[in-house]
């Protein structure tokens, strides 16, 4: 047992070691890339590809391109297989570190990570889980003969600050019902309902630029949309506000979220 | 008693473990058939560089897409290829945060782009819209938008002869109708001033007037989803490789659709994005008249099950077309996977070809080149008049011809009252015939492979209007 324990020790100390050279290894793909771009085997980046004043580099990499290439954007299914991961490891530590029996302890330990990765998963992403029509209708006081209806709420709900080289996380989670997804049985396809997002940059005055049009198709119930807009190099410092429209169903609802991004 | 009780019981155990037997054997051939297709669905995939990209087995029994996408037109490429080959049954077509990741949208791409007040590569264009209170006025008015476009400004994109001449025609008829009409042709017809256009009709426009929008150009898909746009006078056209490899594998059952999606156009005038969407919160009464290739594909994507080869039916598209606010009524010149076709329309021309078709079996008189022989002299006719409208238009450098679809309509309306559906039903077939025999022509002269039978088969929308006047 003691071992086997120690083992674990071991793997999981590695894997949590791994992960703290990914910001390392982005710097290095940056690195890489800035200077491919100079030999002239690649095109040019749209936008700075490194931050170079008085002959010094900033030592990330926070170019547009860069950025939207490394999105930190993950499927929840991975998301939590992640956490699990981190979950058990650190757990696996923690339980080694403390207990007598070393290798019994770290398997504790381990499982008592992993369960506790799993409850802080479930509630980290819980605004990005989708809801069932009927979980929705509860909340949101829908009644059948409402006929159809599209709602979204705009997360965060509270300005947020954001520095260079972080993205603003702006998540959709989009509401659609219509009577007969309330009656839809198990075993019955689920009705598909097309939706576009139109997005805009709030500018002064109220003018509105456009970013651009999605379309999606989506299915009754409450869908998350997540966005990771990258805080870049040509994002200035100030306030920003975005406009995120939503047409389907025969009906069309706008919301407003607005961030800043400090200086530092 | 007791071995009565002790055999039926072992032949109870028996029975159960037999069929405990059978259903597991049962179970695993499921399984190994499922096992089979996920497996077949991830290595097609990868054949198409999809590297990232997984399918898995949803609870209902058809195919999800998991895994890593470049951008949503990739997740849509993907649903294409598992469509394909697996069929649209087997397939759930809805992205799914849970499971799949898509890392690039076009908000997040234009993001940086329009903070920095640039153009986004990425994005299509979209009109600039300023909030605040319009003027009030009693009275209804007639606005129209009027856009023709014969030659391109990149040479490489084929003319569309009688686009423009179309689009002149059609407006001077708006005009006597009473229309506030805005024409743009050709050079004219550039992204900008048609932006332009856009935004001052959105100025102009109150609620309860109406608004006539009117194009002929090319038809091209402006995403991957294969809804169409037209093609003005300084957009791109992209050639999409990856669907005209796919073209390879679906060219007897798709072909068509498959040519469609081979190019796409960048900065083309999306209906639904340039038009619906921004006229969206107006009450207007939107009136849209195409004559475009494959433009029963314009608004497509209001269509729940719209894939890039799948085309609706005029029912299907009402249906769905409730959803897109104050759109009245839309008539295309073709459905989503044909080509509209023009030619020398005028006059005789066109009352010869008619004439010509008098008398004639239709099944032999469809069979283009043998309808040709049979009636020589008809034929001879019209070979002449081809000729010499094709120099007149060499020499003067504008294009004489017209579409068949507005060259049809417009004669219609002036005898059913200006009664847009009813103009419509009056001219369909008239087009449909006239369509497939100038395909048939071209595919005699080794211009196109096929000619679907039925011809272009033009597309009448009644979403919130059963018919039109334009005369009131």
């Amino acid at each position: 047992m003691r071992k086997y324990g120690l083992t674990l020790l071991i793997l999981s100390s590695l894997f949590s070691f791994s992960h703290g050279f990914d910001a390392l290894k982005m710097m290095q793909k940056a690195l890489e890339r800035e200077k491919q771009n100079k030999d002239g085997t690649q095109s040019p980046l749209p936008f700075n590809p490194l931050k170079q004043g008085n002959n010094e580099q900033t030592p990330i990499d926070t170019s547009c391109k860069v950025m939207l290439d490394n999105t930190p954007k993950n499927s929840l299914a991975n998301e939590t297989a992640k956490n699990v991961l981190k979950g058990a490891a650190t757990g696996a530590i923690i339980g080694g570190l403390l207990s007598r029996d070393r290798g019994k302890g770290a398997i504790i330990g381990a499982i008592t990570g992993a369960g506790v990765a799993v409850a802080y998963s479930a509630l980290k992403t819980k605004h990005l889980q989708p809801e069932s029509p009927k979980d929705t209708a509860k909340r949101l006081g829908y009644d059948p003969s409402m006929g159809e209806l599209l709602n979204f709420e705009l997360l965060p709900s509270e300005v947020k600050s954001y520095k260079r080289g972080e993205y603003a996380d702006i998540v959709l989670r989009i509401s659609l019902l219509t009577p007969e997804a309330l009656q839809k049985k198990d075993n019955q396809k689920d009705e598909l309902i097309p939706i576009w997002v139109n997005s805009y940059l709030v500018k002064d005055g109220g003018i509105l630029y456009p970013l651009s049009s999605e379309s999606y198709y989506l299915i009754p119930g409450t869908s998350a949309l997540p966005y990771y807009l990258p805080i870049c190099d040509e994002i200035k410092p100030g306030n920003y506000k975005l406009r995120f429209q939503i047409t389907g169903l025969g009906r069309e609802v706008s919301r407003e979220v607005d961030f800043r991004v400090s200086s530092k | 008693m007791k071995w009565i009780l002790g055999l039926a019981l072992s032949s109870l155990l028996t029975l159960l473990m037999l069929s405990s037997i059978s259903f597991t054997q049962e179970h695993e051939e499921g399984d190994k058939k499922v096992d089979e297709i996920v497996e077949k669905a991830n290595s097609t995939l990868r054949k198409y560089g999809l590297k990232e990209a997984n399918v898995q087995l949803s609870p209902e029994g058809r195919l999800v897409l998991t895994g890593v996408f470049d951008t949503y037109d990739e997740f849509l490429y993907a649903l294409m290829l598992m469509n394909i080959h697996f069929g649209f049954d087997k397939i759930k077509p809805i992205y799914d945060n849970r499971l799949a990741v898509i890392k690039k949208t076009p908000t997040e791409l234009c993001f940086p782009y329009v903070v920095a007040g640039q153009e986004c590569p990425y994005g299509r264009f979209t009109i600039q819209k300023k909030i605040g209170p319009a003027e009030k006025r009693t009275t209804s008015k007639k606005y129209a938008l009027v856009i023709g476009v014969y030659k391109f400004a990149d040479e490489k994109i084929p003319k569309v002869p009688g686009a423009d001449e179309d689009a002149k025609a059609f407006a001077e008829y708006l005009k006597k109708n009473g229309y506030e009409t805005k024409l743009l042709i050709n050079e004219q017809a550039t992204i900008n001033n048609v932006r332009q256009a856009i935004s001052d009709l959105y100025s102009k426009v109150q609620d309860g007037d109406t608004l006539v929008v009117f194009a002929a150009s090319h038809g091209a898909p402006v995403d991957e989803s294969g809804e169409v746009g037209i093609v003005l006078y300084d957009s791109g056209a992209i050639s999409s490789e990856r669907y005209c490899k796919v073209e390879q594998i679906v060219k007897d059952l798709y072909s068509d659709a498959a040519i469609k999606m081979c190019t796409l156009v960048k900065n083309g005038l999306s209906i639904r994005e340039h038009i619906v969407n921004t006229f969206a919160d107006k009450k207007v009464n939107l009136v849209v008249l195409l004559d475009a290739c494959y433009s029963g594909d314009a608004l497509k994507s209001y269509v729940g099950l719209g894939l890039p080869y799948e085309v609706a039916t005029t029912e299907e598209y009402e249906k769905a077309l409730r959803h897109a606010p104050n759109l009245g009524i839309v008539t295309t010149a073709a459905s989503g996977n044909r080509m509209a076709w023009g030619g020398p329309m005028d006059g005789e021309f066109r009352q010869r070809l008619l004439a010509f078709s008098e008398g004639t079996p239709r099944v032999i008189r469809l069979d283009g080149s043998a309808a040709l022989e049979r009636d020589s002299a008809g034929a001879r006719a019209i070979a002449v008049e081809r000729k010499a409208t094709a120099k007149k238009a060499q020499d003067t450098n504008t294009s004489s011809s017209h579409g068949v679809f507005t060259a049809f309509l417009l004669e219609a309306l002036s005898k059913s009252d200006n009664s847009l559906a009813r103009a419509y039903e009056l001219s369909k077939d008239d087009i449909n015939y006239v369509s497939e025999f100038l395909c048939k022509q071209a595919q005699t002269r080794g211009k196109i492979a096929k000619c679907p039978p039925g011809g272009q088969n033009p597309m009448l929308f009644r979403v919130r209007m059963e018919d039109y006047n334009f005369g009131r």
